[in-house]
């Protein structure tokens, strides 16, 4: 049973269907990642889901409670969700500090005393102070920030001290959980990309919600500060025990940081599994092509072998993956076979097992490169690998390629 | 910042009842048999400056306190139609008969007192007396004392439509004492010539203004020679500038020329307030001496009851023709702007 | 903002839109078109009056030459007026923030005074100077240099928050500076100029204290003609029904035109040039209008006072009185038109579609009327719904926010299109309801824009005439009534003051708006 299931759930502008017959379980305190290109509906999966969108039918229950069903539609504000968004979002005139406490709750009485940390008390007056420079300064000055938000410092007058004091720590808390306890007094203006993206995280885990919906979070940050964050986000997220559904177009990131992927296209999910699943036994060759490199190769299936232009592999037939096709094709159907790159193996062109092949172009990226081989077939076709460093090849060397796991064949067509 | 919706809410509220709560809200208009609770409202056409000392003086001596409205004859009576029987006015004191007309035409006045009425003259009245005359005021042509001698100033208003006045002359063909004049000159000479009129002078290119006053700047100015105005005007200006700083003076046309007409100036009472004593005692008052003597001495109007002379420098009211017609009829009046329709004045 | 909002790399999903795709929540709907009506009651006025009149006489009024000629009238003025507006406006707010002048500051803030001044009286300094002038040309300038902040306070706005890079880039693909300027920076202040010329346009037509003092014969001239000569409420109405119709299409117009191109978030902004010997031409231009719009005129009214010969004592505790009334009325006028004006902006700021559209034009109807037909429209709604209100300032205020709620519209609804859809949905995830995440996010953000809009109401309901006359409570004079019941008696002298005070008091909101402007832009 998932913590989190979405049920047969369609959504559609006018005519225009965005989301057909969305169904997708979460497990309690995974990280599912629905990855697909842009366009395709996951964040309006994901608004559908956070109930920012009106849903056309289906349901969707978080923890047993119905959120969105035949006549449910339970206000954003009323799920228990968190949400990231893709570019952060902080609000321009609260500080740190304040973005991260802005949903925790303030009990009645302390709503109206209460005055928003380092604001200007004071009603109208205190409004339109906001419209002068100097009024704006003088909301930033840190002074009065941090006697609220620090947990040590006295909280403001309240007839409920407690409450004032948790949610202090709270932001405390959170600020430091995301290594910025020494900015909670600054402007999201005087944030990078990262750090305001840490904010808005925190931001979204302070009320403690019961689900994290994060739309594209890292897709905003340059790519050393993103896979640096990313890793940090999905630590934490499990460090918290928190059940997440993350959107992105990043292959890369879904699979290193998700429990379960769901791949996602035109308004349908394709395939859902673990990450290995999605990646080893793709349903079809445009999940295999969109969740990595593949080398794709015309063959004709021979009792769980194929013959194709690398020789006669060993292969599983995946046809059960996708809709129809459940058992093994007859022998001689023709069938579409897919490798990875780094399923081929290189030897030396003596070597009495293999294909004949010749390095024609290499693509270097440091850990390892994908080289292009001309195979010797009359077809001269063109196969890709990815190699390690150490054993690259030069352009134009001789090579006897081999292919270390099972092909996958799928239907031709 | 944390200011509930509320609390913005009460800000505008308190604003908006502060403001009314410091004003009176509107009487309800009197009905039943003659009453008195020592006031009444008036809507007052005529400028507070020239008007209010009197009724200052009606106060005193009456012990009556009057609520007064200002604002121009023509929007009032139109706010006094809009109104209809809800108005909180009980009086209405107009700077011309035409909008006095209206009014009575839409029932919305009640038949004043003979007593009051016959203290004016016909021609200077209403023939029902629905509304009562109360001051005069002459048709005079004012013209630029640099630009042309008094002697050579025209006699009747049937020179401008000579060739030498093209463009030089003013008029305010949409102002209702030009209009009444109009009618006069229709009355007095005929529709047909009338017609002639009107067709020659629309074909003389004259300026066009849109009230009295911008005609007498304009001559004051030396921007026209001459226009056709009431004589209060100039007086008015008079009094701000200085006689001897007057550029523009006025010329009164001949006895009997239709330019030399006589418009009224009036008061109605309107229907709610048929018995309301104090508003019909200020009405009498107005026609009466106290009055008149008043309007003769701030105002330079024409007093329009007997016994009381006319201002110093003004031809005396016998010898200025009002045609046999009246004033306020709007059946007539109607004819008039369809003529000045026609001829592309309005 | 833009310093967060860094340019998402070429795959990434397309930001939140700056308007939803799908319909507007049916209680915002509700609310705004009952807002809306409010300025549908003048409408439902002439409506009932022009139908009193009866087909026959309708089709004889409209075809009259007349009618035609006073349409024709119209329309040239405005749209004249409305062009230099645009022209002149965009260039001082240009020369205010690409040269580096000295006293910037000032410079922006004296180039919003021309609003302190009503147009009658800007008129009529000018009779003073030369009494000659008059018709066309005459209401054309003096009507544009009293206009034309409307259109240079914005546009200033919108160019400080423009980004340089485009200009930039067309500058190095071998455009000149002035088609550069065209291509690169006019698509992104273009929604702000045509706003600001909608409100020069939709002023122009209503407008009836110039025209009458420079004598050029308008729809509003022929409005006052029916009402003051022929008593002729019909014809009045039908007139005004022409007008209704003239303001609809410029408003559609407006609406067509705006095309919100979404801001670019460029990283630089063009720095000011100096201005080398050129200056004094920079200087000049800037100075047109205040010095046409403000100087002469005051300058003409001073010299008339001294000419008077009944200088009388000032009365000192009237004239407060009336600084005092003008104050509250005003400010009332100005918090209701903002909230009245709130749902309206709110809807047309982030929804699409032919109802927010059919919303939006009915709310500014009310600013092409001229101020007696929305004033006797009111006497007709207050005394058959209200009549407990007839006479107070409660339906004084009303015909105010009528008449200028649609200067509230305008600036609140960019204010509103400006703040991100994406900081309300995060409110809402984080636990706050519609409307607290309204009050505490998207109001609060937009407060400049609100704060606009409330002084534009104020400045504007200061300085209105006709509406006042008819609907202020008995006895209540506000500068405006004084002014106009002593111009009208020629005494210069006595009226000095008051024009003096209405300048003044009407230059406190334009002031504040120069720095509000100015400052809303900084960060």
């Amino acid at each position: 049973m998932g913590w989190v299931a979405i049920e047969a759930l369609r959504v559609a502008y006018g005519e225009t269907r965005v989301l057909d017959d969305i169904s997708l379980r979460i497990p309690r305190g995974s990280l599912v990642a629905v990855l697909g290109p842009s366009g395709c509906g996951k964040t309006t999966l994901l608004r559908a889901v956070a109930g920012l969108l009106p849903v056309t039918s289906g349901t969707i229950t978080v923890g047993g409670r119905l959120v969105t069903g035949p006549g449910v539609q339970r206000a954003p504000e009323k799920r228990g969700m968190g949400w990231v968004p893709q570019d952060a979002s902080l609000f321009p005139h609260l500080t740190v500090g304040e973005n991260i406490g802005f949903g925790l709750p303030r009990t009645k009485q302390s709503d109206d005393l209460y005055c928003e940390p380092g604001e200007a008390s004071g009603g109208v007056a205190g409004l339109l102070s906001g419209l002068t420079r100097s009024g704006r300064a003088a909301r930033r000055t840190p002074v009065r920030v941090s006697a609220h938000a620090s947990p040590l410092a006295p909280a403001p007058i309240s007839p409920d001290r407690s409450n004032q004091n948790s949610r202090a720590s709270r932001i405390a808390e959170l600020a430091t959980l995301v290594g910025l306890s020494e900015l909670v007094d600054r402007a999201p203006s005087q944030l990078s990309g990262g750090q305001a993206q840490r904010v808005s995280l925190a931001r979204a885990l302070a009320p403690r919600p019961d689900l994290m919906l994060l739309d594209e979070p890292f897709a905003a940050l340059d790519p050393l500060l993103r896979s640096a964050l990313r890793t940090d986000v999905a630590a934490l997220l499990r460090d918290q025990h928190n059940t997440s559904l993350l959107v992105t177009h990043d292959q890369e990131e879904a699979l290193s940081l998700a429990d379960f992927v769901a791949v996602m296209r035109c308004g349908e999910i394709l395939q859902f599994g673990t990450p290995a699943d999605v990646y080893e036994r793709p349903v079809n060759s445009w999940v295999a092509g969109f969740v990595g490199d593949t080398v794709e190769l015309d063959g004709v299936w021979r009792g769980g072998r194929v013959e194709c232009a690398l020789g006669s592999l060993p292969a599983d037939w995946t046809g059960a993956l996708s809709a129809g096709r459940a058992s093994a094709p007859v022998d001689g159907t023709p069938v579409l076979v897919l490798l990875r790159p780094e399923w081929l193996t290189l030897a030396e062109p003596t070597t009495e097992h293999g294909t004949d092949a010749v390095a024609t172009a290499i693509a270097y990226a440091g850990h390892d490169a994908l080289v292009t081989f001309a195979l010797a077939d009359a077809a001269k076709t063109e196969v890709r690998a990815r190699v390690a460093a150490p054993d690259l090849p030069q352009r134009g060397a001789r090579v006897k390629l081999g292919v270390r796991q099972n092909a996958l064949a799928y239907p031709q067509g | 910042m944390r200011i509930p919706l509320s609390v913005a809410a009460l800000v505008a509220g308190a604003t908006v009842f502060a403001l009314s709560g410091c004003t009176q809200a509107a009487e309800p208009a009197v009905t039943g048999t003659e009453t008195s609770d020592n006031a009444f409202t008036l809507y007052s056409g005529r400028d507070e400056a020239l008007i209010q000392p009197l009724i200052d003086q009606f106060e005193e001596t009456s012990g009556i306190s009057v609520e007064v409205r200002y604002g121009n004859t023509a929007e009032l009576g139109a706010l006094l139609l809009e109104e209809g029987n809800a108005t909180p006015a009980q009086v209405f004191l107009a700077q011309d008969a035409g909008a006095l007309g209206a009014l009575a035409n839409a029932d919305l006045f009640a038949t004043l007192p003979a007593e009051t009425t016959d203290a004016v003259p016909a021609g200077f009245t209403s023939t029902d007396d629905r509304w009562v005359g109360v001051t005069g005021r002459a048709r005079v042509i004012t013209y630029d004392s640099e630009a042309m001698s008094a002697a050579d100033v025209p006699t009747s208003v049937d020179a401008f439509t000579d060739p030498s006045w093209s463009g030089k002359f003013g008029i305010a063909p949409t102002n209702a004492s030009f209009q009444a004049f109009v009618t006069a000159y229709r009355v007095l000479n005929g529709e047909e010539a009338a017609d002639e009129w009107v067709a020659a002078v629309a074909a003389n290119s004259p300026v066009i203004f849109d009230n009295n006053r911008a005609i007498l700047a304009a001559v004051n100015e030396g921007v026209i020679r001459a226009g056709l105005i009431n004589h209060y005007y100039w007086f008015a200006q008079a009094a701000e500038t200085g006689e001897a700083n007057m550029r523009a003076q006025l010329s009164y046309p001949d006895a009997g020329d239709a330019g030399s007409i006589v418009n009224v100036t009036g008061a109605g009472l309107l229907s709610g307030a048929a018995e309301d004593a104090d508003a019909l005692e200020f009405i009498a008052y107005l026609v009466g001496a106290e009055a008149q003597q008043y309007f003769v001495d701030e105002t330079y109007e024409y007093p329009l009851v007997a016994g009381i002379d006319a201002p110093a420098g003004l031809p005396e009211l016998d010898s200025l023709v009002n045609p046999d017609l009246d004033l306020a009829d709007l059946d007539t009046l109607a004819d008039t702007q369809a003529l000045l329709g026609k001829h592309g004045l309005i | 903002m833009t310093e967060l909002l860094i340019p998402p790399p070429e795959t990434a999903a397309p930001r939140a839109p700056a308007r939803y795709r799908f319909g507007a929540p049916p209680w915002l709907v509700l609310i705004a078109a009952l807002c809306a009506a409010t300025a549908a009651i003048p409408l439902v006025y002439l409506v009932v009056r022009t139908t009193e009149a009866g087909l026959a006489e309708l089709l004889a009024t409209l075809v009259r030459p007349r009618v035609l000629q006073l349409t024709v009238n119209t329309v040239l003025l405005a749209a004249a007026v409305t062009l230099t507006c645009l022209v002149l406006g965009t260039i001082c707010a240009w020369i205010l923030t690409r040269i580096r002048l000295p006293f910037q500051r000032t410079l922006l803030l004296v180039s919003a005074l021309p609003l302190a001044v009503p147009s009658y009286l800007a008129a009529y300094g000018w009779l003073v100077w030369f009494p000659n002038i008059n018709g066309f040309w005459a209401s054309w300038f003096v009507m544009t240099m009293v206009c034309t902040p409307y259109v240079t306070l914005p546009v200033a706005a919108a160019l400080r928050g423009a980004s340089a890079d485009l200009e930039s880039v067309a500058r190095t693909l071998g455009r000149g500076p002035l088609r550069a300027f065209a291509a690169a920076t006019w698509p992104q202040i273009r929604p702000a100029a045509i706003a600001g010329a909608l409100l020069v346009c939709l002023y122009s037509l209503s407008d009836f204290g110039l025209v009458s003092m420079l004598r050029f014969q308008t729809l509003t001239w022929g409005i006052n003609a029916a009402y003051g000569a022929s008593f002729d409420r019909n014809q009045a109405a039908l007139l005004a029904l022409v007008l209704v119709v003239l303001a609809l299409v410029v408003v559609a117009g407006e609406r067509r035109s705006r095309r919100q191109v979404p801001s670019v978030p460029g990283r630089s902004t063009m720095p000011a040039r100096a201005p080398g010997r050129t200056w004094p031409v920079y200087i000049a231009v800037l100075l047109a209008a205040p010095v046409a719009g403000v100087v002469v005129p005051v300058v003409g009214l001073l010299s008339r006072l001294l000419e008077a010969e009944t200088l009388r004592a000032i009365d000192v505790p009237r004239l407060f009185e009336a600084i005092g009334a003008t104050l509250g009325l005003a400010l009332a006028a100005a918090v209701v038109a903002v909230l009245v004006a709130l749902p309206i902006a709110a809807l047309a700021a982030r929804y699409s579609g032919r109802l927010v559209a059919v919303i939006e034009a009915v709310g500014f109807l009310g600013h092409a009327l001229p101020g007696i037909v929305v004033g006797l429209a009111l006497v007709f709604f207050a005394l058959a719904a209200v009549p407990m209100f007839y006479q107070t300032s409660v339906v004084l205020v009303f015909a105010y926010v009528v008449l200028f709620m649609p200067r509230a519209i305008g600036s609140v609804r960019s204010g509103i299109a400006a703040v991100p859809t994406s900081l309300g949905d995060v409110s809402r995830m984080l636990g706050l309801s519609p409307l607290q995440a309204w009050w505490r996010v998207t109001a609060r953000l937009a407060l400049p824009g609100i704060a606009i809009g409330a002084l534009l109401v104020a400045i504007s309901a200061m300085k209105e005439l006709p509406a006042t006359l008819l609907l202020r409570p008995t006895g209540v004079s506000t500068l405006a009534t004084e002014l106009w019941s002593r111009t009208a008696l020629f005494e210069f002298g006595a009226a000095a003051p008051y024009a003096a005070a209405l300048v003044l008091v009407a230059m406190v909101p334009a002031v504040l708006l120069s720095g509000i402007r100015g400052t809303a832009r900084e960060n």
